[in-house]
């Protein structure tokens, strides 16, 4: 197994995301959660775009067809593998943002796109603009913005 | 802009060598105008080609508008041969795609794009490396330096394209006016998420390669763009499926248009010289990405920032060729990439000593032979770089395939193959041609009838070994040597053909 897909299942294991990629919610949720532990300073080197879905990396969903591809080809390098201890603790500090609160009622692909997107639509323009943007691409999401930027902000991942 | 008031492609027209007249209209006129699609003008499409076939200097500049022009020709067929569910604005759209494809090119083209891989993948997988330890259970045996903050990794022509769209402040206020969905446009040529009608800009016969063919033949002088052009578009379909392909009439001249691109690259692309002049220049730049002192930052960051602050527009091959002369200048500049500098600024290309060249199957077992005998061939060149007192790094091993079709015969009916998510994009952007018994395509390969049928699962496959002669070594030695290593390269290596 490439030592790139050996981080990308590790960086996975330690948020408690599964590599399962048969869905697209499935796919969803595990672009997502790369771009929330780059984010929080566990950068693997992949550069998000702004798609339909939210942050996308296409090189991301290159990586994970392959390691799906290795993992059932049966290659467990991985396991002999471990993140170093300063990125596991910075992915844990996130740990609890990855699971939708119980009161959003959202699946945790969903939720997962929220955070995102406000993360990276607040990084990318004015406050205006950002929330104009996530109102008009995802109406479904919209009632839980506000949610999002308290996780986001507790978690020290959105700072302005 | 709405379905009821159409784009008008006829505001302005500029005469085009390939296709005569081109029609544009007004909001392809102000994305032209603006200096991030300006800079194309100072980016040659084919590298250092015109070294070799001195007109083959034209631009991605006139190409772009080429693309756009077919594009816009090949929704007409559509639309004309039934495709109704096509709006303006998918045309609008998909011609602005065409127009703005190949927006995101580095100087240089493909030379830069493969140096700044070289440069920035081994530090990647170093970097990637850092992050990760034995499982030992040991936590005091983890080294204490903590890895880098960010990972050194470069975008690739069509990211940057991607990222020119999103950051360049004056395709954001045209597309911002003209309410154009950015991520749409850039999804088309980067195929990501696979756009509907993509393959229009982005397959084997494409608006792209069609007019890559016809504008290379029209300036290199060769004769491989008499494909009937005309026809082949006016045989495109939309299958039920809503993929594009052409009707059985046209299989002939796809399988020659197909077959002159394979003629096409093998003649231009990888000419002996082209190809030794191109390996050159990707060093030089590589020598530039890693000066200390005023070295070009492409990491993706430095991108952005590039494209942000306007610097994006004035880095162009004028740009590049100017560094690889203050190189050459330097005094602190090796001999060696001097000599290499030199090469490319006084047209002094590296010599072919050896070559082998065969036709086989496309298959892994083949391919890794292949790469076996490059390898093979550059484990020799330490004793011969000492032998003939010749640097190392002056010598230098090409290996190539060339094939015909972007996949292989593999999914016949009597083969069996696991198709990774890459595989699929790349038969997703085969030549089809539609069964009109049932209204759905098949892609060419497995037309029994199509000549790609059987050439399809075939590769050129070419290993070359040159050498760039130091200015140190006078001329007339130069032919001994080459006889010389020619005869001991045939001495090692008795299982090939060379030539």
């Amino acid at each position: 197994m490439k030592t790139k897909l050996i981080a990308l299942k590790l960086f996975l294991e330690e948020l408690g995301v599964p590599s399962n990629i048969d869905t697209v919610d499935e796919r969803k949720r595990v672009q997502k959660s790369i771009y929330l532990g780059q984010i929080a300073g566990v950068d693997l080197g992949y550069h998000f775009g702004w798609y339909l879905k939210g942050p996308y990396s296409p090189e991301l969903t290159k990586d994970y067809y392959d390691l799906d591809e290795a993992l059932t080809e049966g290659d467990i390098e991985y396991q002999k593998k471990d993140l170093k201890g300063q990125l596991k603790e910075k992915l844990q500090s996130i740990k609890s943002i990855v699971t939708q609160p119980s009161d959003v009622l959202l699946s945790q692909a969903d939720w997962l796109e929220l955070l995102a997107s406000v993360h990276y639509q607040f990084s990318n323009y004015d406050l205006v603009t950002a929330k104009a943007n996530i109102t008009r691409e995802k109406p479904t999401l919209v009632p839980y913005i506000q949610r999002a930027e308290e996780a986001l902000r507790n978690s020290h991942l959105l700072n302005n | 802009m709405n379905e009821e008031k159409p784009e008008k492609y006829n505001f302005t027209s500029v005469n085009d060598p390939v296709h005569g007249t081109i029609g544009l209209s007004e909001l392809e006129v102000e994305i032209i105008n603006t200096k991030v699609f300006q800079r194309l003008r100072n980016v040659k499409q084919l590298g250092l080609a015109n070294y070799v076939f001195p007109s083959a200097d034209f631009t991605r500049f006139s190409h772009s508008l080429g693309v756009c022009h077919l594009t816009g020709k090949i929704f007409e067929t559509l639309k004309r041969n039934g495709a109704d569910q096509i709006t303006e604005t998918e045309i609008r759209d998909y011609r602005l795609a065409g127009l703005l494809h190949d927006i995101g090119h580095y100087p240089y083209s493909h030379n830069m794009e493969d140096a700044i891989r070289e440069y920035y993948d081994p530090k990647k997988d170093e970097y990637i490396a850092s992050l990760i330890s034995e499982k030992s259970g040991d936590t005091k045996k983890e080294s204490i330096v903590p890895p880098e903050e960010k990972a050194p990794t470069f975008f690739n022509h069509t990211s940057v394209g991607r990222e020119i769209l999103i950051h360049d402040s004056q395709i954001h206020a045209i597309f911002k006016e003209h309410e154009i969905d950015t991520e749409l446009i850039y999804s088309i040529f980067t195929r990501d998420n696979n756009p509907k009608y993509s393959s229009v800009i982005s397959s084997d016969l494409d608006a792209d390669r069609i007019d890559y063919l016809l504008r290379s033949a029209s300036n290199t002088g060769l004769p491989y763009g008499s494909v009937d052009i005309n026809y082949l578009v006016s045989q495109m379909r939309l299958d039920n499926n809503e993929k594009l392909c052409i009707t059985p009439k046209a299989l002939r001249t796809a399988d020659h248009f197909l077959l002159c691109r394979y003629f096409e690259y093998s003649q231009v692309i990888h000419h002996k010289t082209v190809a030794a002049f191109e390996e050159i220049l990707k060093q030089v730049i590589f020598e530039l990405l890693g000066k200390e002192e005023n070295r070009i930052d492409c990491s993706c960051a430095s991108i952005v920032k590039y494209i942000e602050n306007g610097f994006w527009n004035k880095f162009d091959d004028s740009f590049i060729l100017q560094k690889i002369r203050k190189l050459r200048e330097d005094p602190r500049t090796s001999i060696i990439v001097q000599e290499k500098a030199k090469s490319i600024l006084e047209r002094n290309p590296p010599k072919e000593i050896c070559k082998v060249e065969y036709i086989r199957d496309r298959e892994d077992q083949e391919k890794a032979r292949f790469k076996n005998d490059a390898k093979r061939l550059e484990t020799l060149i330490p004793a011969l770089a000492k032998k003939y007192h010749i640097d190392e790094k002056f010598w230098h091993v090409y290996d190539k395939r060339i094939e015909l079709t972007k996949v292989g015969l593999s999914v016949g009916s009597n083969k069996v193959v696991t198709k990774s998510k890459d595989d699929e994009d790349k038969y997703d952007q085969t030549v089809n041609v539609l069964n009109k018994a049932t209204g759905e395509s098949s892609h060419i390969m497995e037309i029994d009838n199509s000549l790609m049928s059987v050439l399809a699962d075939k590769s050129l496959f070419t290993i070359r070994m040159y050498i760039l002669f130091p200015s140190s070594i006078l001329p007339e030695d130069r032919k001994k040597i080459k006889t010389s290593v020619f005869n001991d390269i045939k001495k090692e290596i008795t299982y090939l053909s060379w030539k």
